[in-house]
């Protein structure tokens, strides 16, 4: 059993106004593919995680983490 | 791996449940009919169906229309399609139901083989059925292609992932 990692993908895309087919054609996947990472479902490979990065800019550890990400209103989402 | 496209390059989603319906019978229909068809011999010379003939054309049919499910649909565009169409996720599932494909498939061809070391030892303890003529070995040669093509798409269709509700997401962002 694989380790869960946890995204702010549904975060990124929303600020963004992205939908998920929108992201999938500019990192070159399928768009169900970005749901399943979003869902945790499937935990990127090191490749599909600096394509993410590099598309929103940001650091790959403010995407993904092995931690929940601490929700915006101050309890553990 | 067999997968068919049509022209325009689009792939149907199937629901899982229709998946999980149309694997269950390719696999389970041809057996059945090819037992039957064991069973009832084309014994009369006359023209017409017997009732075990109609009944193992009958099976033999759902089986190939189930396969004509198969084929086509999203699950088997991950089985059968070029990796280069493929992202990293689905090469994953792809991986993974070959894995479970040849495990069958290997399980399947050695129980075949116990069978006819039994069924071929002539002490008369106990007397097995074996495939002797065309016919039976021709309907186990495509029994076992088609265990093959299926049984990829079987494992996606049962274990894989649950597909998302993508019209939502589209909507919701896309307004």
């Amino acid at each position: 059993m694989s380790v869960k990692i946890y995204s702010r993908i549904p975060l990124l895309r929303a600020e963004r106004s992205l939908s998920r087919k929108a992201l999938a054609e500019a990192v070159s996947v399928n768009y169900q593919t970005i749901g399943y990472l979003e869902r945790g479902d499937y935990n990127p490979s090191l490749e599909l995680a600096l394509k993410l990065s590099a598309y929103f800019q940001v650091p790959v550890e403010q995407i993904f983490s092995l931690e929940p990400f601490p929700s915006l209103f101050g309890s553990k989402s | 791996m067999l997968f068919i496209q049509s022209a325009k390059g689009e792939t149907p989603t199937r629901s899982t449940a229709l998946m999980r319906i149309a694997t269950i019978t390719a696999l389970a229909g041809y057996p059945l009919g090819a037992i039957i068809h064991l069973l009832f011999p084309d014994a009369t010379p006359e023209p017409g169906l017997t009732a075990g003939e109609f009944a193992d054309f009958g099976f033999m049919i759902l089986s190939l229309l189930a396969f004509c499910v198969i084929v086509p649909s999203n699950l088997q565009r991950i089985v059968g399609d070029e990796a280069k169409n493929l992202d990293e996720f689905e090469m994953d599932l792809r991986r993974k139901s070959y894995a479970f494909g040849y495990w069958v498939m290997c399980t399947l061809v050695v129980l075949f083989a116990i069978y006819m070391a039994r069924g071929v030892d002539s002490d008369n303890v106990l007397t097995l059925w074996v495939p002797s003529t065309y016919d039976h070995w021709n309907e186990i040669f495509w029994g076992a292609m088609l265990y093959a093509v299926v049984l990829p798409t079987t494992y996606l269709a049962w274990a894989g992932p649950q597909p998302l509700d993508d019209e939502a997401d589209l909507k919701a962002t896309d307004d």
